[in-house]
């Protein structure tokens, strides 16, 4: 029950729902390689070993996807879908992803909070070192703010 | 203000082993923060004055992982040294609260030294994501554990019902961490409003009650929108809370 302690099951459900509608901040996109591991790794996670015969070279995809699963074989489950995971928090990172849907219940047993007091002696100056430390963003559309920093 | 002592409150920024800001951005390091938008799901100044006007002001800040708060404190490292170079304030101290295993990773982080780390050791996000954070209220409550092991039977005995709560109390997020350098136990909760943490501490009177046999209660903090907090002053007034007054933010 505990996020911090979820099991691999609830891990690779909550990934699989996460990549499923995710998208890039950065406008990055998953390489081939990035999209075929997380192919194989939830294919074979769910289906076992490879079955069937390679597809012919000019069935790009489905041979790639092909070649792929059949990298894994002989994974176990729990194996695949700890790598399946992996793999998720991996392109979470390099492609910054974020899913406005499922961000907090995935990211859950991930996630820090930093809290920093400060003693203030000049609010004047000290916000406006921090607004301007944070303007870049100020007129971003992607995210909601607050107070003073809402967009005009 | 530190429960470990003055020795952990020399928390540094500067940390040259941090990797540089990933913005591929002109500007320098310091307006980097368009990759807070990568690595933060929130970020919230509050502010409290004191009755002797001193004011103390407060970032609620959560990341992906403990990467994302290197990233992030390297991004803002020069905006933290003229902060404190200009005499505008002083540090009083960092905490950071996240699983044991993203610990780890920040133990090691020049830039965290002497900070106060505490492990989460049970806890949850909402599987709802917030629809509207403007009016979220977080609290902060610390206890000093006279018996950490019945202290943590108390609160994790009541764990099932909160997490169960979740809808009823608006939960936004919900972890009871520890640093067991000085048996400290804090539990990093914010609601949507300020009626769901009010439903939520009448769900947990007896955990309270519980826990208190165990434990001195150190500190108790809420923050939030000044209207919302208005909402939770007669129930924690008379508990010693600090309201610290949401100024500006985001939530991604």
């Amino acid at each position: 029950m505990s996020a911090f302690a979820a099991s691999p099951d609830d891990d690779f459900t909550a990934a699989a729902t996460y990549i499923k509608s995710a998208t890039s901040l950065t406008g990055k996109s998953a390489t081939n390689d990035q999209k075929l591991q997380v192919y194989a790794h939830y294919k074979q996670a769910n289906s076992g070993d490879v079955t069937g015969t390679q597809p012919w070279a000019a069935q790009f995809e489905a041979r790639a996807k092909f070649d792929a699963h059949t990298k894994l074989k002989g994974m176990s489950t729990a194996a695949a879908k700890a790598g399946y995971v992996a793999e998720v928090l991996n392109q979470i990172d390099t492609l910054d992803l974020a899913n406005p849907a499922s961000d907090w219940a995935f990211l859950s047993d991930r996630s820090v909070s930093i809290a920093p007091y400060f003693k203030v002696e000049n609010k004047e100056k000290f916000t406006e070192l921090w607004m301007k430390a944070f303007d870049p963003f100020k007129n971003k559309d992607d995210c909601e703010h607050y107070g003073e920093s809402k967009r005009e | 203000m530190s429960p470990s002592g003055n020795d952990r409150r020399e928390c540094s920024s500067g940390n040259a082993l941090l990797k540089p800001c990933r913005s591929k951005s002109s500007r320098p390091a310091q307006y980097c923060a368009p990759t807070l938008l990568t690595l933060a799901s929130l970020l919230a100044w509050t502010f409290h004055t004191a009755l002797d006007n001193a004011l103390s002001a407060h970032c609620r800040e959560t990341y992906k992982s403990a990467a994302a708060v290197l990233q992030h404190l390297s991004d803002v490292d020069a905006t933290i040294k003229e902060v404190l170079s200009s005499g505008a304030a002083t540090l009083e101290r960092i905490e950071v609260h996240g699983p044991k295993s993203e610990i780890e990773q920040l133990k090691t982080a020049v830039a965290l030294r002497g900070c106060i780390m505490y492990n989460a050791e049970w806890g949850f996000n909402a599987t709802t994501p917030p629809s509207d954070a403007n009016n979220l209220v977080s609290i902060h409550p610390y206890f000093t554990m006279k018996d950490p092991a019945a202290f943590k039977a108390a609160w994790s005995g009541a764990y099932a019902a909160t997490f169960g709560s979740q809808q009823e109390e608006k939960t936004h997020a919900y972890a009871f961490c520890f640093d067991d350098l000085t048996n400290t136990a804090f539990c990093r909760e914010s609601y949507l409003d300020a009626a769901g943490l009010l439903v939520h501490l009448g769900n947990v009177q007896a955990a309270l009650a519980a826990g208190a046999a165990v434990s001195e209660h150190l500190r108790l903090e809420v923050h939030g929108p000044k209207e919302e907090l208005e909402k939770l002053k007669e129930k924690l007034e008379p508990l010693g809370a600090k309201f610290f007054y949401t100024e500006w933010g985001f939530k991604n």
